[in-house]
Parts: structure tokens; C-alpha cells; sequence
């Protein structure tokens, strides 16, 4: 079996060929793509709509970061990384310096067994969402 | 006094009497009045002196002769004067009398002290007697003049000075206390016509009734105390004339009468006959003289501190006692030892002395005394001069008559002056002899220009006969000396009874008396004195023997009190002398005396009358023979009884001759007792009135001893505050550390402080040698030239000094002034200020770095500020200024926290001022905020001083905020660079993993990711020179393509300029370079002939859209690849929110790609 057999990723990265080069792992990976996003406008309706297990954000995206969308998904109780160039002393960073953090480059293993730990530490993230509570809704459609 | 008048006695018996009036202010109504009160036939002539304006014509004549029927006269060269005439002085000219002609003359003084009055009244006084009239005026004109009129016998008349309506001049004339009459101006004129009328001319009482005058004098004596018997008779003569004059009296006994029921008329005579007139410096050669020949051998021969006693007798109002006083002041600065002056004044006269005591003299002695003296020894006061001070503490004042009262002892030079002439010959001898008593041997003795001291002989010699100055001859050790007999009042009194008493000496006069009537007693048969009604009138010594009264009632008749025998002989004799005024000498009558008989004779005598009306009296004179005969006989006759007898009759001889001898020297010794209780009765006499004298001075003297005491105990009191003030004195100086010398005038040491005597070689026994004689420590050669300058100007002098031995001294010189501020020397302080010298030096020194560094410090494009721990801004350079933009006075005062708004990161302002005022020092990184509202980063050093209780916070800055920014640019730099490394490598990373998983081979993908690498390579190439900011379209398209086809005609670029962001740059170069691959590999390019045709355009609008048309002509012909590769995937969805489409056309492959750019 796959390392993300049926995992329903969002994956939110600025540059072309990362993207579809994330795009080729995960789906190698058997990761179901629920999002291949540039922008937090691009990814925060994916968010609110879609059924979604794990997401990998970069932090940096054109002149903002994607602080928007992490305290989305935090809202939200999903499980995200951060994949990014940034330093990390970054004083944009430091806010998340408690979150799981991948830096560029990453081997691809690297990425997936990241994302792993990610869904089986899930319950550290939905304590997060408190009052947000609902079982999650099967499996999301692809957009 | 001068006998001036004498002489011109005789000219004013023809010529009119001479009225002078002197006024002034308010003085023409006065005049009026005057004149017209006055009848016009007095035949006296006037001469009127007012004070005119010496430019201006004078109309006063004119003025008066409207009013008066006696011509009026302007005095124009010099006119005789004639009777019932009046003279007007003219303007600007002073009138002189001589010899009945007055002429005007010019002022010898300058305007301001011109007296005319006083000066025409002196030539009035001095051409004879006549009358000076004063009336309404201001200032003293004429107060000096008035004396000397009186003095030659003239009368002073003077305006009531109530009425006058300028009360100063007549009251000045009536404070000389010569004035005669003092009434309104009418009365007074009517009073100057009588006195006209009644004056005699001089001389013509040379008939005066010698006893008359005798009493008159005697009269003064008895009422003053002051006997002018002894004065020259023609001077008495001339001042009773005057005051029977001024009492309108025609003869002396009327006079007597008068003097006799006005008890104050005998004071009167006194103040006339003591008159006398001085000025300052009578007789200036006399004076000259003194100065040149007396004076100099006066302070020769005077040790140091010897007192000069001088002795003024008969000093009047004192001017010439103040002369002398002057002279002696002047010869004693010549020379070096200061001699103590002491000048006696005296008179008898109490009210001159006042006058002198008071120093205040008119204004007129200006024209005796120098202007140099005036300034020197006078004060200007009111309208005239005072004696200054130190002048008159030289003179003693003292009432004294220098016939009468022991005179001033040990004297050096005595000024008498014009008083001898007034005595008559005995008078000046004892005068002189007083002198000789009182001079010091050798000591100098001034008379006037017409006495001598020739008379006793021997007691002076000359030294200058012109000048009248003589000089003792007395030689040193020639005492003892005996004081000359003096005419006590017991004198006096003696010698107003010449016939009684012979004018020689009273005790030996007493015993040669009582020697003659001895001898003639002794001699001289015993006598009686009868009267014509036969009383015993008087008896002589021994006429006892002769009375024998008969019994029964007492008889004063003398015939009943003569031994009977005699009793008829006497009274036939009485009736011969009474009635017939014969003499009767009778026979012998014997008479018994004690059993023998003696034979008398009597002798009458009638005494000759002296008066008619006298009462008569005869002379009774008993003549005694030897005893009778008969005594014998009876002797003879009893020697036959019996011896016992005889012997008893011996024994009676005996016993007889016994008594008769010791009867005679019981006689003698009588008699010698008689005499001697003769001379102790005038003794007693004397006592008696020695003893009521005595009595009356030990009064005077009990009132003067309470004075004395009240004086002494007032004394005493100041005594204690100067001995308190003296220890106060003493302990100050020895107190203060200050070198404190005292010089008198001449610079003589009079004290100092210890510590002078570091700076002079001076030693406590040096005061009193001058300051010149002593070598001192101070480099300073001007002090004597500097004490003189302050003695000279009375300016203070302050110097800085450096003594010898380097020490710097602040030297003041002060006049010293005494408590009643006269200049008697110089007070020198010598303050060490070597230290306070250094100190400032020191000072200065670091002043002038503290200027530099403070240059420095404002020079400085550093920002330096000051500012108070709890206050504002306290200075404030220019890098402040500079940096922040706040001006200095804007700085100033304000709170620097506020002003700079202060932030210190990562604490707060506060706890920056704890640590201040903990450690005293901060430095670290602050915010502050310029005028001009940038925040700025600063490195501050901020240190705490305390200074006077103040805290003082100096703080400088170094303004960082650009090297901060660098910092943070660089930092921020670094992390974009790594980021970006990072991300290239990521899409590096991706673009070989894509590569990899569509590469059929290795070689393929070595070929394929080679290729991919070189366009990203490129692409980011083209970034770097725009610095990461975008890419030019064209330039984009030409790097990807240009290494496909060497001509360039075979692909074609056209399109306007069109720049790429970052994130569209890199795939669109990715996606040029697919392109381009697949052109060459199975397109356009693959061929030989194929093109490429690569257009773009740029759709303005609201969202500028690029278009851009990829077009391949001319290749083979391709068709869609069956499954879509990496490449396609790339150029499909490598570019973001890009359109894409293909095109596969029949003549080649199209592509056009639409992409929004921002």
C-alpha cells in the first residue's frame, strides 16, 4: 500500500515546478490533490470547501506568506507543514516555529513521512479547533 | 586801639562833622525816611553808601533830592565835604575819607567780596570821631567798620532791625555791641540831629573837675571791678565825652548823677573805654617781621614735644591771637618735628572773648586775610568765615587782666599790641615787668608800632626797632623770679585816697608814720584839741598827765578837767584865742604832780581855718619845766627829824626814780603797742577785704568747682568709652592680620599692627620717626609720593604691591580723619592677597581651558548636550543642533525626554535614571525622535555629575540609525538570498525530478534537464541584471531562442517592450525553451527551411493581459504527440493563471499563451 493511499492533500506553493513537482510525488504517493494552489486567495475557499486530511503550505507566497490559510486550517483542526525556503529565523516564522516545518530542498521521502506523522498526530491539531467540532464528512470530490 | 584819633583833633573843631550811613537792600525808603526826618541845618555833612551794580548808572541821587531840600551829591572824583550836604557813593567805586575830602576809589577786591560800607567807615574811623549810621540791608556789611568808628570816638547809630525791612545788616551792626542807638529810623533821625547839635569837639572838656572824675572812675571800679585811674587821661577823657554825648549829658557831674541812678551805664562806660579794633594781620610788615625773625628761633629752640606758648594779652575779638595762631601753623610745616602750639588770648572784656571763642568773623576780612589763608584756615559760613577747627583748638580764650591777675607763666612770645599806650608810665613799667616775669629767658615780646619796652631798663633788649619786637634778657638759670607787685584791689583802693596816704610803699608808709608821730610825741610838749564851745576834741599822749577832773558830775568842759592850778590861767587863754584870735603863752605855774611840784607853761594857739564855715578849734600845748625848788627844800627840811626818816625818804627817791623809769619804758612799750595796733588795724583792714574778696572767689570758686565736676564727671564717663574704645582699638589691631599703618600728617609713624613689621623694619619705640626713615620689603618706591598725593587731594590710593620676598600685597592708602573730620594723616592697610593672586591665576589657567574645551565641545559635529538630572535641557552644541533639528534656545529649558521623546528599548526611561543616579553612568542604544518627526537610533553615553547639589547629566550621541538599517538590509538580504537559493534549488530539485520520471534514457535526461537548467539558468541571468525585479520580454525570448537557430532570420521576435515579474519570468522561460526544443526537434527548426514567428502584444486596459503567438511555418508537418509529455505539461501549466493553446496546424504548430501582468 502507498504511504498516503487516499490521503486528501492540499498542496500551496507559488512556484510552477515545485507544484507539479509535489503534484507528482503525492500522486505517486497515492495521495488523493484536493488543491494545487499559488495563492492564499487560490487556497482559502479550497479550504472552507473541501473535505481535506493534511495540507503542505509554503510559507512564503509572493509578497505575503500563508499564515491565512494555516490559521484556517487551524480553525479547522486540519494537520498542515510548512514547506519553505525561508530561514528560520525568519521573524515571519517565528509565530509558527511550533508548527512542523520542512526546509527547501527536502528529499521527497522527507516530505512524505512528514505528512505521515501529520495525519497520525491529527488529534494534536483538532484539540486546536475546539468548538468546531463534526465528524469528518467522507471522502471529498476532485476539483 | 591806635591813637590816631588824638591827632585830628584840632582839624575837626573847624571842618562839619561827618555822618557816614551805610545800606543796602531795602536801604532807599530807608534813606527817605531818614533824611526826611532830619533837619536840614545840622551842618554836618553826609556821605551815604549803598551796594550798587557797578554797570549800571545809579539814579540814588536823584532819588533822594527829590525829597530833601539839602543838595545831594554823586561823588565823582573826590569832592570837599561841606555842611548840610549829602554825598551818594557812584557805582563800582569805593569811597575813602582824608582830610574832609571823600573820593571814590576803585575796588581793590573782586566783585563778590567788596565791602564798601565797612571800608568807608574805617577811613571815617581813622580821619577822626563823627557818627556811622546803619540801616535796612542784608548780609554784615559795616559790622567791622562800626567798631572802628566807635573806637575813634564816633557814635553808632543803627535802624531797629524789626522795622528795617532787611533786618541782617543792622542786626550784625548790633551784635558787635558797639551799636549806641538802636530805634526806628525816624527817631533816629531826630536823635542824630541832637547828637549833632550837642557834640563837642575833642579837648574842650580839658577843664574836667578832677575829683569829679575821680569818682566817676572810682564809680567803674566799684561797679566792674576794672580801675582806669592808671589809663592815659586824655583816652578816658574822650570815651566819658562820648557817653555823655550818647546820654545827652552837657557836664560830668550830670554825667555822675546819671551814672549813679543807671546802674547799667557803668557797664556801658566799660565796653567804651575797654573798645578796641583788630583785624587779621594788623601791620602786615610787623607781621612780616615776626614771621622772618621770631618764628623760625621760636621752633629752633624748642625740643621735641616742648609746647610753643604764646601769650595774646588784651586780645579783644581775637583776630590778631588768630594771626599769630596762623603764622604759627604755617612755620610749623616747614618744619619736620610737630611742636605743640598752644596761643593764650586774653582780655578783660567777656563779650569780645565770645566773639573770638566763636571764631565767626563778616565777610569784610577778606580784605585782611590772603585768599590762600581763607581757604586754608577759614570755612564759608552763613554770611561770613569761621575759624576752622584745628585753628581754634590752638587758641585758649581766657578773661584776664594783665594788671591784675598773675599772668601766664613760661611763655615764648608774648603780642601785646596797642594796649600800652593806654597806660600811663607807672602802668607800662609794671606791664613790662609782668611780661619779663611771664616770658621764658629769651622769649619775644611784639608792641605796637608807638610803644617801647624800654622802661624798667635792662629787662629787654632790642631786636627790631621798627617792628617793635624785643626779647628778654633774661638768661637761662637767672631765676628765681620775683612776680611784679600787681594792683590788687587793695592797691587800688589805697590809691584813690593820695591824701591820706603817701604814694609810697603801704607797709613801709604805715611805719615810718607811726615813727614820726612816735617822735613827735616823744618830742612835742603833750597837747589838747578844743573846740570853740571849750570841748577836748582830741588829746595828745601825754596830755593825761595834765587832767585832773574836779569832783562831781562828769564836765566835758575842759577848764573843770585840768589840775585845778592850771584852771584860770587856761580859761583867760581860751577867751584871748576865741574871741580875740590871739595867742597866749602864760607864765610858769607851778604845779603839784605827786607831792612835786613842777612848773608849766600852757600854750593856746588858735588853728588857722582852712575853709570858711569851719568849725574852729585851738590848740592847747602844756610846757613842763623842771620840778620846783621847793622839793628840795622840803627834803632838807624833813632830813633833821630822824634817819628813819630819811632813810624812808631815801627809799622814796629811790623808789620814785624807779617808777619813773619803769613808767618811761612802760611809755615806750605803750607806745610801740599803739603803733603796732595802728598797723594791725589797716592789717585787718585789709583782711577784711581780703577776706570778703575771698569770700566772693570762694563762691565763684564753689559754682566753677561744681562745674568743674559736673565737667569732670562727664569726663570721666568719656574717659571710660575712649579707654573702652582704646582696648577695642588695641585688640583689633592685634586681631586683625591685616599690616595696618598709621602716619600722621608730616608721615610719621603714629601705630601700627604687628604684622608690619614683616614689611618695615620698624620696632614698637620708632613711633613718632618718619615713615621716609625706614627701609621696607615691597618693591614699591612711590609710598611717600603716594601718602602725600592722598594728603593732598584726600582721594583714597589702591595698589597692588610685591614685596622682596615675593608676596603680593593689596595696599590702600586712606586719609586718616578724625572724629570731627579734620585730615591728620594717612591710614596704610597692607592686605596679603599672594594666594587669592595665585588662586586667580590658577583660575584663569583652567577658565581658559574650560573656553577651549568648550569651544571644542560646541565645535563638535558630535552631539554633546547637558541637561539637569530633574530639570531641562541646560546646554546644547551644534552636532545637537545639527542631529535633531532643535535650535539652542529651543533646546534650552526644556525636558530632554520630551523634547527627544526617548525611548529605550527593552526598558524605559525611568529605570535609565535609576541606573544613572545609582552608577553615575549609562550608555547603550536610544530611540529619539528629531524636530522633524524621524526616528532615530542613537548610541548614547550619558554621565551623572554632581556639582553644588545639583546633578548635572552631560550626554553625548552617535546618531546609528543608517548603520542599523544596513544592518537589517543585510540581514534581510542574507535570508532573501538564502530563500532564494533555496527555492532555486527546490525547482531545481523538481525540474530534474520531473525530467527524470519522463526521461526514456539517461542520456536523455542528461540531455533534457541540461537543457531545462540553461533556461532557468538564463532566466534567472536576466533577474540578476534587473536586480530581481522583472525581465524584458524580448530579451527573455532572445536568450531561450538564440542557441536554436544561428539565423536569425529564421525566428522572427516582434512585439512592443513588455517586462516580466519575477514569477512570470522563469516560466515563461521554461516555456520558451519547451518550445523551442520541440520546434527543433520535431518543428519548424528541425528542418532547413523552417521559421519561427514570435509576436506579442500588450492589451491595455483595466487588466493589462499579454498575448503572446508562438507560430512555426515552413516545417514538417506535425501532429499532437499521442501522449502529453513533461514539455507539454510545462508549457501548458508552467506559466500561472496563464491561457493556453495549441495549435497543430497543417503549415506548423501554434501556440498562444494569454497571461494577465500586473
Amino acid at each position: 500500500m502507498l504511504a498516503l493511499e487516499g490521503v486528501r492533500v492540499l498542496v500551496v506553493e507559488d512556484d510552477t515546478f515545485i507544484l507539479m513537482d509535489l503534484e507528482s510525488l503525492l500522486t505517486e504517493a497515492g495521495a488523493e490533490i484536493v488543491g494545487l494552489c499559488r495563492s492564499v486567495e487560490e487556497a482559502l475557499p479550497v479550504v472552507e470547501r473541501e473535505e481535506l486530511d493534511v495540507a503542505i503550505l509554503d510559507f512564503g507566497l509572493g509578497d505575503g506568506t500563508a499564515a491565512p490559510i494555516a490559521r484556517s486550517l487551524l480553525a479547522r483542526g486540519k494537520p498542515f507543514c510548512f514547506y519553505t525556503g525561508q530561514v528560520a529565523n525568519d521573524p515571519r516564522l517565528a509565530a509558527w516555529r511550533n508548527y512542523k516545518t520542512i526546509q527547501k530542498p527536502a528529499q521527497p521521502k522527507t516530505i512524505i513521512t512528514a505528512l505521515r506523522a501529520l495525519l497520525t498526530r491529527e488529534s494534536d491539531f483538532r484539540m486546536d479547533r475546539r468548538g468546531n467540532a463534526g465528524p469528518t464528512s467522507g471522502k471529498g470530490q476532485r476539483s | 586801639m591806635d591813637g590816631v584819633g588824638e591827632q585830628k583833633e584840632d582839624k575837626s573843631r573847624s571842618t562839619p562833622t561827618i555822618v557816614g550811613i551805610g545800606a543796602s537792600a531795602g536801604g532807599i525808603p530807608a534813606l527817605q525816611a531818614f533824611f526826611k526826618a532830619l533837619p536840614a541845618d545840622t551842618g554836618a555833612s553826609y556821605v551815604v553808601i549803598v551796594h550798587l551794580d557797578p554797570n549800571v548808572q545809579s539814579e540814588l541821587a536823584e532819588v533822594l533830592a527829590r525829597h530833601i531840600q539839602v543838595p545831594v551829591v554823586q561823588v565823582k572824583q573826590s569832592e570837599r565835604l561841606l555842611p548840610d550836604h549829602i554825598y551818594v557813593i557812584p557805582p563800582d567805586r569805593r569811597l575813602e575819607l582824608s582830610d574832609h575830602t571823600v573820593s571814590a576809589v576803585e575796588f581793590a577786591e573782586p566783585r563778590d567780596q567788596r565791602a564798601p560800607i565797612d571800608l568807608f567807615f574805617r577811613s571815617l574811623g581813622e580821619h577822626g570821631d563823627g557818627f556811622a549810621v546803619i540801616l535796612s540791608g542784608a548780609g554784615s556789611d559795616g559790622a567791622l567798620g562800626v567798631r572802628k568808628v566807635k573806637e575813634s570816638g564816633g557814635i553808632i547809630l543803627v535802624q531797629d532791625p524789626d522795622e528795617a525791612e532787611y533786618g541782617s545788616m543792622p542786626r550784625a551792626a548790633v551784635a558787635t555791641g558797639v551799636a549806641d542807638v538802636v530805634m526806628p529810623v525816624e527817631e533816629l533821625a531826630h536823635r542824630l540831629a541832637d547828637l549833632i547839635r550837642t557834640k563837642k569837639p575833642d579837648g574842650e572838656s580839658g577843664h574836667v573837675d578832677e575829683e569829679l572824675l575821680r569818682r566817676v572812675l572810682a564809680h567803674v571800679r566799684v561797679r566792674t571791678g576794672h580801675d582806669f585811674s592808671k589809663y592815659k587821661r586824655s583816652t578816658v577823657l574822650r570815651r566819658i565825652a562820648r557817653r555823655m554825648q550818647v546820654i545827652r549829658t552837657e557836664d560830668i557831674r550830670g554825667y555822675y548823677e546819671y551814672l549813679r541812678e543807671h546802674p547799667e551805664e557803668a557797664q556801658a562806660l566799660l565796653s567804651d573805654l575797654l573798645i578796641s579794633v583788630t583785624t587779621f594781620f594788623r601791620d602786615r610788615d610787623a607781621f612780616d617781621a615776626i614771621k622772618v625773625k621770631v618764628l623760625p628761633q621760636l621752633f629752633e629752640s624748642k625740643e621735641a614735644n616742648e609746647t610753643i606758648r604764646v601769650w595774646v594779652p588784651g586780645c579783644a575779638t581775637g583776630e590778631e591771637a588768630y594771626s599769630i595762631a596762623m603764622l604759627l601753623a604755617e612755620e610749623s610745616t616747614r618744619h619736620d618735628e610737630h611742636l605743640p602750639i598752644q596761643v593764650f588770648a586774653s582780655d578783660m572784656d567777656t563779650r569780645a572773648l565770645n566773639i573770638g571763642r566763636e571764631g565767626q568773623y563778616p565777610a569784610a576780612i577778606e580784605a585782611d586775610v590772603s585768599e590762600e589763608r581763607l581757604r586754608r584756615y577759614f570755612t564759608h559760613e552763613k554770611d561770613g568765615y569761621k575759624v576752622r577747627q584745628e585753628i581754634r583748638d590752638l587758641v585758649l580764650f581766657a578773661s584776664h587782666d594783665v594788671l591784675k591777675d598773675p599772668p601766664f607763666s613760661r611763655v615764648d612770645l608774648i603780642s601785646c599790641r596797642n594796649l600800652l599806650i593806654y597806660l600811663d608810665r607807672d602802668l607800662q613799667e609794671q606791664v613790662c615787668t609782668t611780661f619779663h616775669y611771664a616770658l621764658n629767658p629769651g622769649g619775644f615780646l611784639l608792641l605796637g608800632s608807638s610803644e617801647m619796652a624800654d622802661n624798667p631798663p635792662g629787662l629787654f633788649r632790642t631786636i627790631d626797632r621798627n617792628m617793635r619786637i624785643y626779647q628778654s634778657s633774661a638768661s637761662n638759670g637767672e631765676r628765681p623770679r620775683l612776680l611784679p607787685r600787681l594792683l590788687g584791689n587793695y592797691a587800688l583802693r589805697d590809691a584813690g585816697f593820695p591824701a591820706i596816704r603817701a604814694p609810697t610803699g603801704p607797709s613801709v608808709a604805715l611805719s615810718d608814720a607811726v615813727a614820726h608821730r612816735r617822735a613827735i610825741e616823744k618830742l612835742a610838749p603833750p597837747s589838747m584839741l578844743i573846740d570853740e564851745a571849750h570841748k577836748v576834741v582830741h588829746l595828745s599822749e601825754h596830755a593825761g598827765r595834765f587832767v585832773q577832773p574836779s569832783g562831781g558830775p562828769m564836765n566835758s568842759d575842759v577848764v573843770d578837767l585840768v589840775k585845778p592850778e592850771l584852771r584860770f590861767e587856761l580859761r583867760s587863754a581860751l577867751h584871748r584865742a576865741f574871741d580875740q584870735h590871739l595867742s597866749t603863752l602864760t607864765l610858769p605855774i607851778p604845779v603839784r604832780f605827786n607831792g612835786s611840784v613842777h612848773r608849766v607853761m600852757l600854750h593856746v594857739h588858735l588853728i588857722p581855718e582852712d575853709k570858711a564855715g569851719e568849725a574852729k578849734t585851738a590848740l592847747v600845748m602844756f610846757i613842763e619845766g623842771q620840778s620846783a625848788g621847793d622839793g628840795a627844800g622840803a627834803s632838807q627840811e624833813f632830813e633833821a627829824k630822824d634817819d628813819t626818816v630819811r632813810r624812808l625818804a631815801d627809799e622814796l627817791e629811790l623808789t620814785q626814780a624807779r617808777l619813773r623809769t619803769v613808767r618811761e619804758e612802760s611809755e615806750a612799750a605803750n607806745e610801740e603797742l599803739r603803733a603796732a595796733n595802728e598797723e594791725l588795724q589797716s592789717i585787718n583792714e585789709e583782711y577784711r577785704s581780703t577776706s570778703e574778696e575771698l569770700e566772693t572767689s570762694k563762691e565763684e570758686l564753689q559754682s566753677i568747682n561744681e562745674e568743674l565736676q559736673t565737667v569732670n564727671s562727664e569726663l570721666k564717663l568719656k574717659l571710660e568709652a575712649i579707654s573702652r574704645a582704646h582696648s577695642d582699638l588695641q585688640n583689633l589691631m592685634a586681631a586683625t592680620d591685616f599690616s595696618t599703618l598709621f602716619l600722621d600728617s608730616t608721615l610719621r609713624i603714629k601705630r601700627f599692627t604687628d604684622q608690619v613689621t614683616q614689611l618695615f623694619s620698624v620696632t614698637p619705640s620708632d613711633e613718632g620717626r618718619p615713615i621716609t626713615d625706614f627701609a621696607h620689603q615691597l618693591e614699591y618706591d612711590e609710598l611717600v609720593r603716594d601718602a602725600r598725593a592722598v594728603l593732598a587731594d584726600l582721594a583714597p590710593i589702591r595698589r597692588e604691591i610685591r614685596s622682596r620676598s615675593g608676596r603680593w600685597y593689596d595696599l590702600r592708602l586712606r586719609p586718616y580723619r578724625t572724629v570731627d573730620d579734620k585730615i591728620d594723616g594717612v591710614v596704610i592697610t597692607f592686605v596679603d592677597v599672594t594666594e587669592r593672586r595665585s588662586v586667580e591665576e590658577a583660575l584663569r589657567g583652567s577658565e581658559q581651558q574650560l573656553r577651549q574645551q568648550k569651544a571644542l565641545v560646541e565645535l563638535s559635529r558630535a552631539p554633546i548636550f547637558m541637561w539637569d538630572f530633574d530639570g531641562g535641557v541646560l546646554d546644547w552644541n551644534r552636532g545637537s543642533e545639527e542631529l535633531y533639528g532643535y535650535s539652542r534656545e529651543e533646546a534650552i529649558g526644556k525636558r530632554k525626554e520630551q523634547l527627544l521623546k526617548t525611548v529605550v528599548p527593552g526598558s524605559s526611561f525611568e529605570a535609565l535614571r535609576r541606573q544613572l543616579a545609582e552608577t553615575g553612568a549609562w550608555s547603550g542604544e536610544l530611540l529619539h525622535t528629531t524636530k522633524s518627526g524621524k526616528e532615530i537610533t542613537v548610541e548614547s553615553h550619558i554621565e551623572l555629575e554632581s556639582l553644588d547639589g545639583r546633578r548635572l547629566v552631560l550626554e553625548s550621541t552617535r546618531d546609528i540609525t543608517e548603520r542599523k538599517e544596513w544592518e537589517r538590509r543585510q540581514q534581510m538580504l542574507l535570508s532573501e538570498l538564502t530563500h532564494r537559493v533555496k527555492n532555486t534549488l527546490a525547482v531545481v530539485q523538481s525540474l530534474a525530478q520531473q525530467t527524470l520520471r519522463h526521461a526514456p534514457s539517461q542520456e536523455a535526461f542528461v540531455e533534457r534537464f541540461n537543457g531545462r537548467l540553461t533556461a532557468l539558468a538564463n532566466a534567472h541571468g536576466l533577474l540578476v541584471q534587473s536586480d530581481w525585479k522583472g525581465a524584458d520580454f524580448r530579451a527573455l525570448a532572445e536568450s531561450q531562442l538564440s542557441h536554436f537557430s544561428a539565423n536569425p532570420d529564421r525566428v522572427r521576435l516582434e512585439g512592443p517592450p513588455v517586462t516580466l515579474g519575477p514569477d512570470l519570468a522563469t516560466p515563461f522561460g521554461l516555456v520558451l525553451h519547451e518550445l523551442a526544443t520541440n520546434a527543433s526537434k520535431y518543428g519548424a527548426l528541425s528542418g532547413k527551411r523552417g521559421e519561427v514567428h514570435l509576436r506579442w502584444t500588450l492589451e491595455d486596459g483595466n487588466n493589462r493581459v499579454l498575448r503572446v503567438l508562438w507560430e512555426e511555418k515552413n516545417g514538417p508537418h506535425v501532429a499532437a504527440p499521442g501522449d502529453a509529455g513533461l514539455g507539454t505539461a510545462l508549457i501548458e501549466r508552467g506559466i500561472p493563471k496563464a491561457k493556453v493553446e495549441r495549435e497543430f496546424r497543417p503549415e506548423g504548430f501554434a501556440c498562444t499563451i494569454e497571461v494577465p501582468i500586473s
